[in-house]
């Protein structure tokens, strides 16, 4: 009693191993057990001390402990296991369709169960490998103001300009190393054919930072040399073949320049899940070829930057924010410098950088669907079971009748169930396996099926808890009866009518509804989305990369050559150019307002020809074509901006930023066009023909191209195949610019795939429904057929006098109709608060409409009620003289 | 002849368990792995195996007396047997044997 006092573990975890644990170890085991606790309680605190009590247990549920324990055996009686066994196979053989529902149904949620789990564990598993994970951090920055410490723009930034590690590193003590972490578009030269590739730059100590599993090479000095090269095993299979590729030389485009690389090292990228991806890893250093100009400013961000702290040391985001501040003092903000755990990036909304990301709700999404539809299949086995266990009622009697208790009979009634659950399972796994390559391209996962602890423990931990639960339910409705009441076959028990059942229908139904109204709003959302007016023409419209160097005139004049050579085509209406893709979001400038807080409005620098080409509506004024005159001091900006300053005459006015020491012409006002995501607003936006106008004064940017320079031709193409138009462009680009590959894009693509995740989305819900909905109409299937079996005599007998067949039709539906409707009434609300809430993460979106839930709610009662008419119709057409000729 | 084997965490645990002598069960096994090899071992492994040793005969168990604490639940004290302590000198013997017949050591840096 004295211990009590101190410890207590959790006591469902202590009677579970007085239960399983033969009684000859129960009292050691359990005395180290409470003496462990008590320990750990002083030293790691209450739940740490309970979470290990339970593990503890859980690990002693081992087959060494479980199989010399008397106890058990003697409960596990081997005769009555095995005529469990035997009576469970029967009844599934006897009630061959209702036993082909059941399993059908609890593999299939079985399988869409097991393919979420896979996918979860996988999400669960990113970047866990690294040996050093616990001292690694993210940098990411936010600005805050000096004053009041509020907030100043929404958005925190893991992107990191290039200084900012290294003088992290100098300058406060207990920084082990740094990496650097960017990557950037090169284009691999071999056999002089040109292949586009994405490079990625680190610092040296990337390698022995994390722990990335390398196949060749050494992790110490494999960047260390400016010329190395390290790449992944399917890079090197792709440019070596066979050969080993360590000391190969491979020639590599980065900016206009042609630079030579030794691979020094290849990884195995598929021996890790990581979300820091690449494909080449070169020297960080080499960003000089790239972006000379961002080698040391710090208002340039496009890379991240990770930290490892020495072991047992921890540093603040204040004293990180201290070392940057004594050089970059500001008056009216303070730029936080702060830090984010490394197994923390994968899943973490909120801090979105280079690094793969997923977004945790969908995760809780795929949770969601699995259950439902778990719980769907779960009900068919609980209704059904307990719907035809009428004829079981008697064969319960008899055996309470010959001395068994009510323990004996609801273990036979878990253990049945077991069998079943146990037979879909393994069905579900086979299904498991099969689909697996589909649902990797449904969701854009690379989950495996592999046969893990883990993997195996869920797998059980399933089977056994549905079992449980539906043999549990199943024996509370069937075991009530007194033997008399059972063997007599007495009216009382009828479990078609019981609550339980009703309840459980409507239970399943109304998640029908709900998966069914959800398919139908992503439809129409989606369709909303394509239909929407972005403010430009994105049809017909050709985007091909420029690959453009660092020379912002040479683009230009390139882009002249083209459209010269190109515009003499009839079938191509104009050319342009954009700095920006339309896939990424565009450039980001910020500066500091004359007065208030620092503004950020987008940027992008285009041709002359842009907006015409793109279709885009001028509210006023003129587009740059108009006059030359003013080229380098004109600017267009859209209406949000105009908005944003509240301008009544835009040209006259000045964007008013404080440094600005060059003034900008304003000639053109366009509409609000769609450069981002519809899931975002249209915000203020520069156009202008360099940065010349804009950038002085900037304080800051964030972009995925810098310098400010033409990137991408626009081709708008008239009516006509596009294929053969393509085919033409890329002539002419042979013709004035050999050496660079041809790259092209038709924009509306581009833009469909900005969709692409809900478009998953969308489709991993239908098939949910689908998988809903068809479990759920056969369980009422088999329920129908249940309840017209019972009442074959009785309507015989009306039949007999005078009942007409649609009389006898609508009786035996009526019931399940009214359960179907009263499902509706429950699922619309829920769907219409579940789905509005999705809605809200689009800025442009469909109003929820009534008729969207009325018609899954017609829908499914439709499908339910051709199972229940038909069956209802096959009894009510059926001669009487069949039913009734026995009595 | 019957030779019985043993796994590396078996061997472990039956040296442990001469190693301690008289004050041998669970949690003491615990925190002397903890203490001399710097491994964390989980309480129920150490029973389980040690059930199994005693199956096998190599150590023997008894309650101990009465305590105060851990709920007042007695202990089970564990003592190797000479067939165990005959065992683990032969796995002795045996590694000392094959270590001699290593020709010379000769750390590699090839990596493959």
């Amino acid at each position: 009693m004295d211990a009590k006092k101190h410890s207590d573990p959790p006591g469902w975890a202590i009677r579970l191993l007085s239960w399983f644990c033969p009684d000859e170890f129960s009292e050691g085991v359990l005395g180290d057990l409470l003496e462990m606790h008590e320990e750990d309680l002083e030293i790691r605190g209450r739940r740490k001390a309970d979470l290990k009590f339970i593990r503890t247990v859980i690990l002693f549920f081992h087959p060494f402990i479980i199989f010399r324990n008397k106890k058990i055996l003697k409960i596990i009686n081997m005769g009555l296991f095995r005529s469990h066994l035997i009576v469970a196979w029967r009844n599934m053989l006897r009630y061959r369709f209702y036993s082909l529902i059941n399993v059908l149904g609890l593999s299939l949620a079985a399988a869409f169960l097991f393919l979420s789990y896979l996918f979860i564990f996988n999400e669960l598993s990113y970047d866990q490998f690294h040996e050093n994970k616990d001292r690694i951090y993210r940098i990411f920055t936010y600005d805050v103001d000096a004053k009041t410490g509020q907030l100043l723009d929404d958005e925190n930034a893991c992107i990191t300009s290039i200084p900012l590690a290294p003088a992290l590193k100098e300058d406060v003590s207990g920084i082990r190393r740094f990496a650097r972490y960017g990557s950037n578009g090169g284009t691999v030269l071999q056999h002089d054919i040109p292949y586009k590739e994405t490079f990625t730059l680190v610092d040296s100590s990337f390698l022995t930072m994390f722990s990335f599993p390398m196949l060749a090479g050494d992790e110490n000095t494999a960047l260390s040399d400016p010329n190395s090269i390290v790449l992944t095993v399917e890079k090197s299979r792709k440019y070596f073949k066979d050969e080993d590729p360590i000391g190969q030389s491979i020639s590599v485009i980065l900016n206009d320049s042609t630079k030579t690389f030794i691979v020094t090292g290849v990884i195995d990228s598929k021996a890790s899940v990581s979300s820091l991806q690449f494909d080449f890893l070169i020297p960080f250093d080499r960003f000089e070829m790239i972006s000379p100009g961002a080698m040391n400013t710090y208002n340039v961000a496009f890379i991240e930057s990770y930290l490892e702290f020495e072991p047992d040391v921890f540093i603040t985001s204040e004293t990180l924010t201290e070392s940057v501040e004594k050089d970059h003092k500001s008056e009216t903000s303070r730029w936080i410098i702060d830090i984010q755990p490394l197994d923390d990036i994968h899943l973490n909304p909120d801090l979105q950088g280079i690094a793969e990301f997923t977004d945790p709700q969908k995760l809780w999404i795929i949770v969601t669907l699995s259950i439902l539809v778990m719980v769907i299949a779960v009900i068919n086995f609980i209704t059904l079971s307990t719907g035809h266990a009428m004829n079981r009622v008697k064969e319960i009697g008899i055996r309470k009748t010959m001395g068994a208790n009510k323990k004996m009979l609801s273990t036979q009634l878990v253990f049945e169930a077991l069998v079943v659950t146990f037979v879909s399972g393994i069905l579900g796994l086979l299904i498991t396996r099969f689909t697996i390559p589909y649902f990797n391209e449904l969701i854009d996962g690379s989950v495996t099926l592999t046969f893990s602890f883990f993997h195996i423990l869920f797998f059980f931990l399933i089977v056994f808890l549905v079992s449980l639960i539906s043999g549990g339910i199943q024996s509370a409705v069937l075991i009530r009866f007194s033997p008399t009441e059972a063997v007599k076959g007495s009216k009382i028990f009828s479990a078609r009518e019981s609550w339980l059942n009703q309840f459980l229908i409507v239970l399943q139904f109304s998640f029908s509804i709900i998966l069914v109204s959800g398919t139908i709003v992503m439809w129409s959302q989606m369709n909303h989305i394509q239909q929407w007016d972005l403010g430009f023409d994105e049809e017909r419209l050709v985007q091909v990369n420029l690959h453009s160097s660092d020379n912002p005139e040479a683009a230009k004049r390139l882009v002249e050559r083209f459209r010269a050579e190109a515009i003499s085509d009839p079938r191509i209406l104009s050319v342009g150019a954009s700095m920006n893709h339309f896939r990424d979001p565009w450039t980001k400038l910020s500066f500091q307002q004359l007065e208030g807080p620092p503004k950020e409005v987008f940027y992008n620098q285009v041709d002359p020809e842009f907006i015409k080409t793109m279709k885009i509506n001028l509210i006023t004024g003129n587009d740059f074509t108009f006059s030359k005159e003013h080229y380098s001091k004109s600017i267009i900006v859209n209406e949000a901006l105009v908005k944003y300053f509240e301008w009544d005459d835009p040209f006259g006015e000045q964007i008013p930023g404080k440094n600005f020491d060059k003034t900008h012409q304003i000639i053109g006002v366009v509409e609000d066009f769609h450069f981002s995501s519809l899931h975002n607003k249209i915000e203020p936006l520069v156009l202008a023909l360099d940065d010349d106008p804009i950038s002085s004064g900037i304080t800051g940017l964030s972009t995925y191209v810098w310098p400010s320079n033409l990137n991408y031709l626009l081709v708008r193409v008239g009516p006509g195949d596009l294929n053969d138009v393509v085919v033409f462009l890329e002539e002419i680009w042979e013709k004035i610019d050999p050496g660079k590959p041809f790259t092209h894009t038709f924009v509306d693509d581009q833009l469909a795939r900005n969709y692409a995740e809900e478009g998953r989305w969308r489709k991993v819900i239908n098939a949910a429904s689908i998988f809903a909905i068809v479990i759920a109409w056969m369980g009422l299937l088999g329920l129908t057929r249940l309840s017209v079996q019972k009442r074959v005599k009785e309507i015989g007998i009306r039949k007999v006098l005078g009942s007409s067949i649609f009389g006898v039709t609508s009786l035996l539906s009526k019931r399940f109709l009214i359960l179907v409707v009263i499902s509706n009434v429950i699922a619309w609300p829920v769907a219409w608060i579940f789905f509005g809430r999705w809605l809200e993460t689009f800025s442009y979106r469909v109003d929820l409409n009534v008729l969207v839930f009325m018609a899954s709610g017609f829908g499914v009662l439709t499908i339910a009620m051709i199972s229940i008419g038909i069956q209802s119709l096959k009894a009510a057409t059926a001669n009487p003289v069949e039913s009734l000729r026995y009595e | 002849m019957n030779k019985t084997y043993l796994g590396e965490f078996e061997e472990l645990i039956l040296t442990m368990v001469a190693v301690i002598g008289e004050e041998a069960y669970g949690n003491a096994l615990v925190k002397e792995i903890k203490s001399q090899l710097d491994r964390d071992v989980n309480l129920s492994a150490v029973h389980i195996t040690l059930y199994r040793l005693e199956d096998k005969g190599l150590v023997k168990s008894q309650m101990g007396g009465a305590t105060m604490t851990r709920g007042g639940r007695r202990k089970r004290y564990f003592q190797i047997t000479n067939s165990g302590l005959n065992l683990i000198r032969d796995l002795q013997e045996q590694k000392l044997k094959l270590w001699k017949l290593l020709p010379q050591l000769r750390f590699s840096l090839v990596r493959a």
